[in-house]
């Protein structure tokens, strides 16, 4: 158990700095599946959605080839530290080269943008209720690693039949809801009442297990599982 | 596979914040069902499955389990009637932690440790007698704010015996934490809830419930770092390192959270206490003491060097002392504020006569400027990060000394708040140099006044700040109010040192004046930045209203002016020049040429 713990997507890419095959794979999965975060940064950066879009691309894309692993230390490491300190090198490298592009310099760099030149950050009002774009990006990044949790854990309940015991007993993994709708699922999934909170415990503990198996593939030792679990509350708490 | 998220939706429509409290809870809190309140036995119900007892009333309920005090009448004595709800019996493993802490109990006979007297199951109910301690839990203790470093040593010494008794028994506790100790009303303190106890030597960790899922048995904060990682494998110096942070908290009102602070740097104890402390809380379990025997006598020899008489003030009066200073400062800048508008309105004659005693004009301007640039060169160095921790400089206050992060981020935010007041000072400072005969006698005390405010307002953002962003926790949202509140203060301060001083916006009544519509309104700057001919003035009429006119020449005791529509010129005194008209910034549109 402990040596699977230890050989997560984001160890295999760090300590081989993204050279070999199997650190490839692994590192394009990691990138798709977090794909959402980046764009949500790149929109608050002050990008049009389809400009940002475009960028994330292009980011991955830079990232993929030019295994641009510096700064990924498999010890203290986290997926999510290092493709935030990533996409702000990376938007900020974009600045720069929109500014030179503006002062009449690198005309090759004219296909970024296809032709639009609103991706210029002067215009942009500061705005208090706006979320910063590292906030933004835990926020998003927090938000996807639970949804690929539910998705795993819809997935593995399906392949053993239970597909309606989630659909039904889901509610339960936010609140305490009163008896009349334990009752009613009950009666919905053809189970006893007492079976119900049996169920409703399991499903809790598995999706427990399914945030940390997703946690634990973005981070380099079990020890930061925690601590990123903590980091990723912050997250969701600050608003 | 009959459903697949709707991509719109990936959360399932659930609260991505409470998903993620659900898996911390998992980590900490031990294992429960979304319990309601049907499933918690009715006092009816337990008083009818146990009919040699007198149930009195529910004192408690947690997780897992409700608790009642009830009386026996045959013995005469009070005792907890700790009852599994039947809902939860049927959840495989928790008949079997119910059954293990009668066990773990009655293996442990000890003045520090609840005594149980009677375990079983009726009518379907499982049910811990135990003994009933009629007092608070540690908890509750610190909540009220009595609980001082001394108490803390009075109680340590009970608990670590009971641990060691226990221990020296095979049973790790696995949750030591202050809702878990009891304090009875003598002062007493015992040990309660033996329910995720280990038993040494015995196969795995019993419940199913313990094994099936690798849960992680404690309570967070105060869960030694081999619990959390490899729950498997912890022993009795677990418990050491929970009590260590019991401890910490018991001593600082703080969990030892992070680069925590040494308890003698926010507590009333001697260094000493520091080392025992760090000891217990060491990451390696090997390094922490090797049982409670050993920290019970590290604490009783760290503890001869108590600081005496300094305990540690509760809570709440941090916020206490701030009242009587806050009535203090509200009473000075109303005495200020009031000796500025007295002196503004009814003296000039009194000081002219006096001879123009007191101290000259300018020295007033370039103290108050002077103190805007002391407070400028004191607030760019703490803005900019740029001192370092230490007591001579600076707001030392409580929070600042639990990281050099906080030192950092504290004097930034007091730096930027008297940065801008401070540029504040300075411009009445310079303001000061320009001062009209008319306003000297105001200004001063304008002055003080403004300088007054600007430290006191940057002292409560500070402070506001500090509250608003809690060490070791998410800021708190803001408020609106608050800020706005605080906002608008500073605006009408600000404001009505401008309009006593600077500049003052009036209406013109009369028409006599070419190139001043009537009704038009103008903006007078209250400064002698000089006055030639042609200038349009504003001055003190005889009949007290202010009246315009223009200059004809600049004297040593006024000016000399003449009205439109009037022939003759007249001298205005200094004391009556109220100032120059600057410019029209409303002119009613019929009334424009």
């Amino acid at each position: 158990m402990t040596s699977s713990f230890h050989d997560t997507r984001w160890t295999l890419v760090a300590r081989s700095c993204g050279s070999d095959a199997a650190a490839q794979g692994a590192l394009s999965e990691l990138y798709a599946a977090y794909y959402a975060p980046v764009v949500v940064f790149l929109r608050r950066d002050g990008r049009e959605e389809d400009v940002a879009r475009e960028l994330a691309h292009d980011f991955f894309a830079r990232l993929l080839e030019g295994g641009a692993m510096e700064g990924a230390d498999p010890e203290r490491g986290r997926f999510r530290s290092y493709l935030l300190a990533a996409v702000k090198r990376f938007a900020a490298d974009q600045r720069e080269r929109a500014g030179a592009l503006k002062r009449g310099g690198g005309c090759e760099h004219v296909s970024l943008q296809s032709g639009r030149t609103d991706t210029e950050p002067g215009l942009q009002v500061e705005d208090a209720q706006v979320m910063a774009p590292n906030a933004a990006f835990d926020r998003e990044w927090a938000v996807t690693l639970l949804a690929r949790a539910l998705v795993s854990l819809e997935r593995t309940l399906g392949e053993e039949g239970k597909a309606e015991h989630f659909a039904v007993l889901k509610p339960w993994l936010t609140t305490g809801l009163d008896d009349q709708s334990q009752a009613a699922a009950a009666a919905q999934l053809g189970i006893s009442e007492a079976a119900v909170k049996v169920a409703i415990h399991r499903l809790r503990q598995r999706f427990r297990e399914a945030v940390r198996g997703e946690i634990a593939q973005t981070v380099s030792n079990p020890e930061v599982v925690e601590e990123e679990l903590e980091a990723l509350r912050a997250a969701l708490r600050r608003r | 596979m009959t459903s697949t998220s709707s991509p719109s939706d990936p959360l399932h429509g659930l609260n991505p914040e409470e998903l993620l409290e659900l898996v911390a809870q998992g980590l900490g809190e031990r294992d429960t069902v979304p319990l309601v309140r049907s499933d918690l036995p009715s006092l009816e119900e337990v008083a009818q499955a146990f009919p040699d007892l007198e149930v009195e009333e529910l004192i408690g309920r947690g997780g897992m389990s409700a608790v009642f005090r009830a009386r026996q009448p045959r013995l005469n004595r009070v005792v907890a009637l700790k009852v599994l709800p039947k809902s939860l019996a049927a959840i495989p493993g928790f008949a079997e932690r119910f059954t293990r802490e009668g066990q773990v109990l009655a293996r442990l006979s000890h003045p520090h440790i609840v005594t149980v007297h009677d375990f079983g199951e009726r009518d379907g109910f499982w049910f811990l007698i135990m003994e009933h301690v009629d007092g608070v839990n540690l908890r509750q203790a610190m909540r009220a704010g009595r609980f001082t470093p001394e108490q803390a040593l009075e109680v340590i010494p009970a608990i670590c015996d009971a641990l060691q008794f226990a221990h020296g028994q095979g049973v790790l506790h696995r949750d030591i934490k202050p809702e878990n100790l009891l304090l009875d009303a003598k002062g007493g303190i015992k040990i309660a809830d033996f329910g995720i106890a280990k038993i040494l030597g015995e196969e795995a960790d019993g419940g199913m419930l313990l094994t099936q899922s690798g849960a992680k048995l404690g309570t967070a904060p105060y869960m030694a770092p081999e619990q959390i990682e490899k729950p498997a494998s912890v022993d009795h110096r677990a418990d050491i390192y929970s009590l260590g942070a019991v401890f910490y908290e018991m001593l600082t009102g703080e969990l030892p959270l992070g680069r925590f602070a040494a308890p003698s740097e926010l507590a009333g104890v001697g260094g000493g206490m520091d080392a025992v402390v760090f000891r217990a809380l060491e990451k390696e379990r090997a390094r922490r003491q090797q049982s409670a025997e050993e920290f019970k006598t590290q604490v009783a020899g760290a503890g001869t060097g108590t600081v005496q008489g300094r305990p540690k003030a509760p809570r709440r009066l941090h916020s206490f002392w701030m009242i009587p200073a806050g009535v203090f400062l509200c009473a000075l800048m109303w005495w200020l504020v009031e000796r500025w508008t007295m002196t503004g309105s009814a003296s000039l004659a009194k000081s002219a006569a006096a001879g123009g005693g007191g101290l000259p004009p300018m020295a007033i301007a370039s103290a108050t400027m002077l103190m805007g640039m002391l407070l400028f060169g004191l607030a760019v160095p703490l803005w900019l990060r740029g001192v370092p921790r230490n007591s001579f400089y600076g707001v030392r206050l409580l929070s600042t000394v639990n990281s050099d992060k906080r030192w950092f981020e504290v004097n930034a935010v007091f730096g930027k708040q008297l940065f801008w007041w401070s540029l504040a000072v300075i411009g009445a400072g310079i303001a000061g140099f320009y001062q009209l005969p008319r306003y000297q006698d105001a200004y001063p005390w304008a002055a003080i006044t403004l300088t007054v405010v600007a430290v006191a307002a940057a002292v409560a953002a500070t402070l506001w700040w500090m509250h608003q962003h809690p060490v070791n926790a998410a800021p708190r949202p803001r408020r609106r109010l608050a800020s706005w509140g605080g906002q608008a203060v500073v605006a009408v301060v600000v404001a009505f040192f401008i309009k006593g001083f600077i500049l003052e916006a009036y209406r013109m009544a009369g028409r006599n004046e070419a190139g001043v519509p009537q009704g038009s309104h103008w903006l007078a700057s209250k400064l002698d930045t000089g006055f030639g001919r042609g200038d349009l003035i504003a001055f003190e009429h005889e009949s007290g209203y202010p009246y315009i006119g223009r200059v004809v020449k600049r004297e040593d005791k006024g000016l000399l002016l003449k009205r439109g529509g009037v022939a003759e010129e007249f001298f205005v005194d200094w004391d009556k020049v109220i100032g120059k008209l600057w410019f029209s910034h409303f002119t009613p549109d019929h009334m424009k040429p």
